[in-house]
């Protein structure tokens, strides 16, 4: 995974609001869109920690990103 | 045609409605009412043929707006995006009990327009990285069917992975593609997976019901209205959670493709509305 790693839930809160803030979202108060980009919760690594996605365009709100292992639930 | 006589006797509902008797005017929730929740891009009802079935928030400045199933076709969606993209920010609820799918973050709103052009006028694009439409807060009812239409983008060759999920909800309960593709409808406990009996991995499309009752301790996992494999259901349906459309419950194994129809029911369809409803959808998609 290239993303976003923080291993508090605010941290992963603040940086959604600072991406919203840079795009002006929500654009009205009865907008579904609130977010630019969303976080995950990575449930299934010890300890557990919180991710945004990679995406080209948050690079100049959040930085360069890094590369890290996310654990998913493996089909059976 | 397979026979449709697999003993699931128990879930036979009270009354088929639809058939060559059936008037033309009357919708899917017409023909099939009752529904827990109704997701699609035509009006499934009469009562709700005026209202909008989407909203959309346009690339070029975020703005949103609502949409009928005629504005869909008839250029008001397109002439909206102008000349940009559309992403889908809410699918709403035809069923009546306004259980409206969303998606607040637009890095993970699904596509509907494409440079201006509609993408599809019965589905929207899932991009296998982090698109989801969420439910919200649900739980698994403890008898249910769970209907709708998916078209994989990729096969094998150009990159399939497995583990794609159209719906999931905390405690795996879910349907995903697995690897080898088979389609596997998980009901939490792992005495209760139901997998088709042959790979379904290739871009077409493809109508897939479940169907569950735990009174009956049965199930059935139907492929393009036909009864494809049975199972049983287990006593525990696993934790209330979001349930997402297009990916599992955290935003894990999304779907690379598109959805489109999908229907719940906390009610067992019988083996011949689930055709029914096949029969009668397939024409959009189609076959």
């Amino acid at each position: 995974m290239i993303g976003y790693k923080y291993t508090t839930e605010q941290e992963a809160i603040d940086a959604r609001k600072q991406c919203a803030d840079y795009y002006g979202l929500p654009k009205t108060p009865t907008d579904t869109t609130l977010y630019w980009v969303d976080y995950n919760e990575a449930s299934l690594d010890t300890p557990i920690f919180w991710y945004i996605a990679f995406d080209e365009s948050i690079i100049d709100i959040l930085g360069e990103p890094t590369e890290f292992n996310v654990t998913i639930e493996e089909e059976i | 045609m397979a026979p449709l006589s697999i003993s699931l006797g128990n879930f036979i509902g009270s009354s088929t409605l639809h058939g060559g008797s059936t008037p033309t005017e009357q919708l899917l929730l017409d023909q099939y009412p009752n529904a827990a929740a109704a997701y699609s891009l035509r009006a499934l009802s009469t009562a709700t043929v005026d209202s909008s079935v989407v909203r959309v928030r346009r690339s070029l400045d975020n703005t949103e707006q609502d949409f009928t199933a005629t504005q869909i076709t008839d250029g008001t969606l397109e002439t909206f995006c102008i000349l940009q993209d559309g992403f889908v920010t809410t699918w709403y609820d035809q069923s009546g009990d306004s259980n409206n799918s969303t998606q607040t973050s637009a890095s993970n709103q699904p596509k509907i327009v494409s440079n201006g052009v509609l993408i599809d006028d019965i589905v929207f694009l899932f991009d296998g990285i982090n698109d989801n439409l969420s439910i919200g807060s649900f739980s698994a009812n403890s008898v249910a069917t769970i209907s709708f239409w998916v078209k994989l983008t990729d096969t094998i060759e150009s990159g399939f992975s497995g583990n794609q999920r159209p719906y999931g909800k905390a405690g795996n309960f879910e349907a995903r593609w697995n690897s080898d593709g088979a389609i596997v409808f998980d009901l939490f406990a792992s005495s209760s997976l139901i997998s088709t009996k042959n790979s379904w991995l290739n871009t077409e499309w493809h109508n897939i019901t479940v169907v569950y009752d735990q009174s009956t301790n049965q199930s059935g996992l139907y492929v393009n209205g036909i009864l494809d494999s049975t199972g049983t259901v287990g006593s525990d349906l696993g934790p209330s959670g979001n349930y997402l459309i297009g990916a599992t419950y955290n935003n894990t194994g999304n779907l690379k493709g598109k959805i489109g129809n999908f229907l719940i029911y906390n009610r067992a369809l019988d083996s011949t509305d689930v055709l029914g409803i096949f029969n009668d959808t397939k024409s959009d998609f189609g076959l």
